[in-house]
């Protein structure tokens, strides 16, 4: 049985849609160049975007796109884009989270273990000076 | 060439300002042949303060004493403490370590029995609160959360710990070698338990009287021990999957 793909995407929320990925696009990208983003960061953020902006463009495109993750209501093959790139992106970022934690508790145990060593080995130091002064 | 045994005590403290010089005054009182390392956890009370007090009294009284006090800069959790205190362990040559928590709960006179038991050729040994009827009333939501948490180990690791929530534990040199390198961060106790079991390490558990906490706050609620029972549980499962 064919299934029925209905729906259509108005003029007007073509152009904001294919105006909306650009923006974004745009800033990802400027963000990168003032060196405010790594580009490692913005793989999935192009990704999304790239994938919005190609649907919002084409027509033909939406309504394949939409068959094909089998969405009879095409304009929300467009949210699914973007949910499905937004939990990528928290996923991404959990496990760069994570991965800064253990290097910050790493960080702190060394701070910690070097400071002990620092310190008895001033306290070690001034031993050896007053000894030295009262033999003098 | 019997090898001499070099054991480290470590004693990790956040915020107690009202018992850590009682812990610290019964171990010394011992007058063990060991290192003292007190991991201060980035306390904000007076917890820092006694401790360089303490420090200066002991040296005062002993020129060889082996009191160590470690700082944290910021909290980071009793799973990051105790690892502070086994790297310092493991990097300074001890082959045994002994974590016994800073709220002044566990007597130090179990110290040497404990020990004992790693010479019985375990990995581990924990002092535990359950494994005999003791005076001490444990919370009954905590007791639930331990008893959970005991019967999960039985079904990922098929051994049965009865104290999976205990601070007071030995550390032997391989399990010392394992945590200096890997030890979790949040729920260290139930999670290096099964960290151990999973890789064929020995576990012994020994029956201590715990006593009732007398100043300062446990650092789990009531409030949230539903949540943390959840939370262990998961972390539990996931640990059991886990590679070393």
């Amino acid at each position: 049985m064919d299934q029925v793909f209905e729906g259509t995407v108005s003029g007007r929320a073509q152009i904001l849609s294919t105006l909306g990925s650009l923006t974004l696009f745009s800033l990802i990208i400027y963000l990168i160049r003032k060196g405010k983003l790594k580009s490692g960061y913005s793989i999935l953020w192009f990704l999304t975007f790239g994938a919005i902006l190609g649907i919002s463009v084409s027509e033909t495109a939406l309504f394949w796109f939409s068959k094909l993750i089998g969405v009879y209501y095409a304009p929300s093959a467009v949210f699914s884009i973007l949910i499905v790139g937004l939990i990528l992106v928290v996923v991404h970022f959990s496990v760069i989270l994570s991965g800064l934690e253990q290097k910050n508790k790493t960080l702190t145990q060394e701070i910690t273990l070097l400071k002990e060593k620092v310190g008895s080995k001033v306290r070690k130091n001034q031993k050896i000076k007053k000894l030295k002064s009262a033999k003098n | 060439m019997v090898k001499k045994t070099k054991v480290c005590i470590i004693v990790p403290t956040f915020n107690e300002e009202g018992s850590i010089k009682t812990i610290i005054s019964e171990i010394v009182k011992l007058k063990l042949n060991t290192t003292l390392v007190v991991v201060d956890d980035g306390s904000v009370d007076n917890t820092k303060s006694i401790l360089s007090k303490l420090k200066v009294i002991t040296t005062l009284r002993d020129k060889n004493s082996k009191l160590k006090i470690l700082t944290h800069p910021f909290n980071l959790g009793i799973g990051g403490a105790v690892q502070t205190g086994l790297r310092y362990a493991w990097e300074n040559g001890y082959n045994v370590a002994i974590q016994i928590d800073g709220d002044a709960q566990h007597d130090p006179k179990y110290l040497v029995k404990l020990l004992k038991g790693l010479g019985e050729g375990a990995d581990l040994v924990i002092g535990s609160r359950y494994i005999k009827k003791t005076k001490y009333k444990t919370p009954w939501p905590r007791l639930l959360g331990i008893k959970i948490f005991s019967a999960l180990i039985f079904i990922t690791c098929r051994k049965k710990v009865y104290d999976t929530t205990s601070g007071y534990r030995v550390f032997g040199k391989s399990a010392l070698e394992l945590f200096s390198k890997h030890y979790p961060q949040e729920f260290p106790e139930p999670r290096s338990i099964v960290t151990l079991l999973k890789n064929g390490y020995t576990i012994k558990e020994i029956p201590v009287e715990t006593r009732e906490r007398t100043t300062g706050q446990s650092s789990i609620s009531l409030f949230n021990a539903v949540y943390l029972m959840f939370s262990i549980s998961i972390a539990i499962l996931f640990e059991s999957f886990k590679k070393k």
